[in-house]
């Protein structure tokens, strides 16, 4: 699924990279997730350092934040890229959250593809959030995500490789 | 990345084994046990699992696949296997790779048609320790995407037939 297969965002909202982003930085999504209790304060001190995207409203207010960390798959045999995405209950609409999904998968096969950051040979998502899950079934999304099985809470576990990533067979 | 050229060198065909008489159940039992690739504990059985044959221009089996229906306990879906063997003597003309093309379009249609919706896709699982060398994540072989490491230990890439939906939560 392209940006162009879903539907577009809402009149004025955006998503931009954190990094570099000039009223934005970590105190700002530090209390953007306090706010909204998106997580236990001493989570959210490790996971601010993960930040990728943030989605603005129209009025230049924080509503959604993506991070990405690094995670050896034991299944895969291989080290992914896992993405997370919160959104403001009150602006769970217009495919914000996948929005930024594709965001990060587009910025990091960037910096994989150029060789400026190899490290993962692909992205990981696990789809916990049940309405995304139940709309979105198939098994080949169209934005490249592949369902590869479920963990052990039942989330389907999808993988979108970056160009050229290899299997590391045994 | 692009299919490899399935062309078949002159005189070769590829049919459906059911669907041809020029090849019988015990010819290809001969070429397996002939190049000591299936035994005869299996071949009895393993010849009713026959999809596709390439006959040689003298008529004789130069390659077979088969295809096996088996539950993958991680994915929670059930894949179509397949096996191929080529025959020594008709090695090197890509017929193995031909076969294979063949046995994909050959479920695509019929997972579409409705003919046959048991499998949900076509499941290529690495065995032999010689074959397991780096490949590509995506593309293997045959627009497969590698799921990881299953419970035999083996490499798994899976080629989802187009539409298929993903399995829902376990039980």
């Amino acid at each position: 699924m392209s940006h162009q297969d879903i539907a577009p965002l809402p009149a004025g909202y955006r998503v931009q990279l954190l990094a570099g982003h000039e009223a934005i930085g970590p105190a700002e999504v530090m209390a953007f997730w306090a706010d909204h209790r998106a997580m236990p304060a001493g989570e959210a001190v490790g996971r601010v350092h993960e930040v990728l995207f943030v989605g603005l409203d129209p009025g230049d207010e924080l509503v959604a934040v993506s991070t990405a960390y690094l995670q050896r798959s034991r299944q895969m045999r291989m080290t992914f890229w896992y993405q997370r995405v919160f959104v403001a209950p009150e602006h769970r609409m217009g495919n914000l959250a996948f929005r930024l999904l594709l965001a990060g998968r587009d910025h990091l096969r960037a910096l994989y593809e150029s060789g400026a950051d190899r490290r993962a040979a692909g992205l990981m998502v696990e789809v916990q959030h049940r309405g995304a899950r139940a709309h979105l079934v198939n098994a080949v999304w169209r934005s490249d995500f592949t369902f590869v099985g479920q963990n052990h809470g039942g989330d389907h576990m999808r993988v979108h490789y970056f160009p050229g990533a290899l299997a590391p067979l045994p | 990345m692009a299919d490899p050229d399935p062309q078949l060198p002159p005189g070769y065909t590829i049919e459906l084994f059911a669907e041809q008489a020029a090849v019988s159940h015990e010819d290809v039992i001969e070429m397996w046990e002939r190049h000591g690739a299936v035994g005869p504990s299996v071949s009895g059985r393993r010849v009713h699992e026959l999809l596709l044959v390439a006959i040689s221009p003298d008529g004789e089996p130069a390659s077979v696949n088969t295809a096996y229906l088996e539950r993958d306990p991680d994915l929670l879906m059930d894949l179509w296997f397949i096996r191929t063997f080529t025959d020594r003597d008709h090695r090197m003309r890509n017929l193995g790779l031909a076969l294979l093309l063949k046995a994909r379009d050959h479920f695509d249609q019929r997972f579409a048609g409705g003919d046959d919706t048991r499998g949900s896709g076509l499941g290529f699982e690495i065995e032999n320790v010689g074959l397991r060398v780096h490949g590509d994540a995506t593309g293997y072989p045959v627009g497969a995407t590698f799921v990881g490491v299953n419970h035999r230990g083996n490499p798994l890439w899976v080629r989802y037939f187009p539409g298929v939906l993903a399995p829902g939560p376990p039980a």
